[in-house]
């Protein structure tokens, strides 16, 4: 063998070295960083997923919150919705009679409200289109 | 990353996008495009150091990055690229021995390479590991040449040294590895990883 030439198998061992290794993936933060550092790139605005789950909840947590709050607002109020004068007309029967029977109706759990508008939109309420549509409506606010 | 028309963006495409719009994403294209070939050269010429290889790989990037801007896409750029690592390398290389030798001196006696413990003289080593046995200026010449199929004119233009020392340098070194490789002398009978 010539010393300066590579025989067959010489050069079969050098052919079968490896041309690429990984390295490793810090190598990869820390150039971008460096490169950023001096301006050549801008580095991308990362939303993690993290952030974005946190950022939903929170963004449901408070639509919850803001709902609650509607729905407490425009919860039902009997009182509000039968005028002594209209009971009166329609049912025939004194307007303090009428009163004192949504007084014994009237309680103060949310459930029960909503029992008492369905009652009177059943029979108080009845003859009385616009008082029966709102409180279905009111219903539907409760569920 | 695609462009437009759906194929993967091409090496000239990427380094526009980097220039005109500082695009991390592109540049992570390239990187892991090229990254790979370049850790590996620079491990190599290195004599094996990680370390020194990633700083060298990093090195390399800033380098090709603020100069990309002059590229002439006369070449391909991976040719460039590695052009830009092998002169890191080389200047590494040259601040770890700092002005204790000249690496090209051919008239320089180079002491036995550092073996592992369990390996003797005569004994057969694997081929990568002889490879970063040898002196600074043997191994970068052969690998050079013999692993990265590179012509003497373009290593000497590399390297900064005449024709006749890359020469010089690889038959030494080849003489160097045959001599660690097996009693024989013959670098074929052991295979690298």
């Amino acid at each position: 063998m010539h010393d300066d030439e590579l025989t067959p198998a010489e050069r079969e061992a050098f052919a079968a070295l490896p041309r690429e290794s990984l390295a490793s993936d810090l190598l990869e933060e820390r150039t971008v960083r460096a490169l950023a550092a001096r301006g050549w790139i801008h580095p991308q605005r990362r939303i993690r997923a993290a952030a974005v789950w946190t950022g939903a909840a929170a963004a449901c947590l408070l639509f919850f919150v803001v709902g609650f709050s509607l729905g407490q607002k425009r919860s039902v109020r009997p009182e509000t919705l039968f005028p002594a004068g209209a009971e009166t007309q329609e049912s025939g029967t004194p307007a303090g009679t009428s009163t004192q029977g949504m007084a014994m109706e009237r309680v103060s759990s949310k459930e029960e409200g909503s029992s008492v508008a369905m009652d009177t939109s059943g029979s108080l309420a009845l003859g009385h289109p616009e008082l029966q549509t709102k409180a279905r409506t009111q219903v539907v606010v409760w569920f | 990353m695609t462009l437009q028309h759906g194929m993967p963006a091409s090496d000239r495409e990427l380094a526009e996008v980097i220039l005109r719009a500082g695009s991390e994403r592109a540049f992570r294209e390239l990187y892991r495009r090229h990254s790979p070939r370049l850790f590996q050269l620079a491990r190599r010429l290195l004599g094996g150091d990680v370390h020194a290889a990633e700083d060298a790989v990093q090195e390399t990037w800033i380098r090709a990055i603020g100069g990309l801007g002059s590229f002439r896409w006369e070449s391909q750029f991976s040719s460039w690229l590695l052009g830009i690592g092998i002169h890191v390398c080389h200047d590494a290389l040259r601040k770890r021995r700092g002005d204790r030798e000249d690496p090209w001196d051919d008239t320089a006696q180079h002491p036995s390479p550092d073996r592992a413990p369990g390996e003797r003289i005569g004994e057969r080593v694997d081929l990568e590991r002889a490879i970063t046995l040898l002196p600074d200026g043997y191994r970068t010449v052969l690998v050079l040449h013999d692993v990265e199929g590179m012509a003497h004119e373009a290593i000497a233009a590399r390297l900064d040294i005449s024709v006749g020392t890359s020469k010089s340098q690889l038959h030494r070194a080849r003489r160097a590895l045959r001599a660690q490789l097996v009693p024989s002398g013959e670098i074929g009978t052991s295979r690298g990883r």
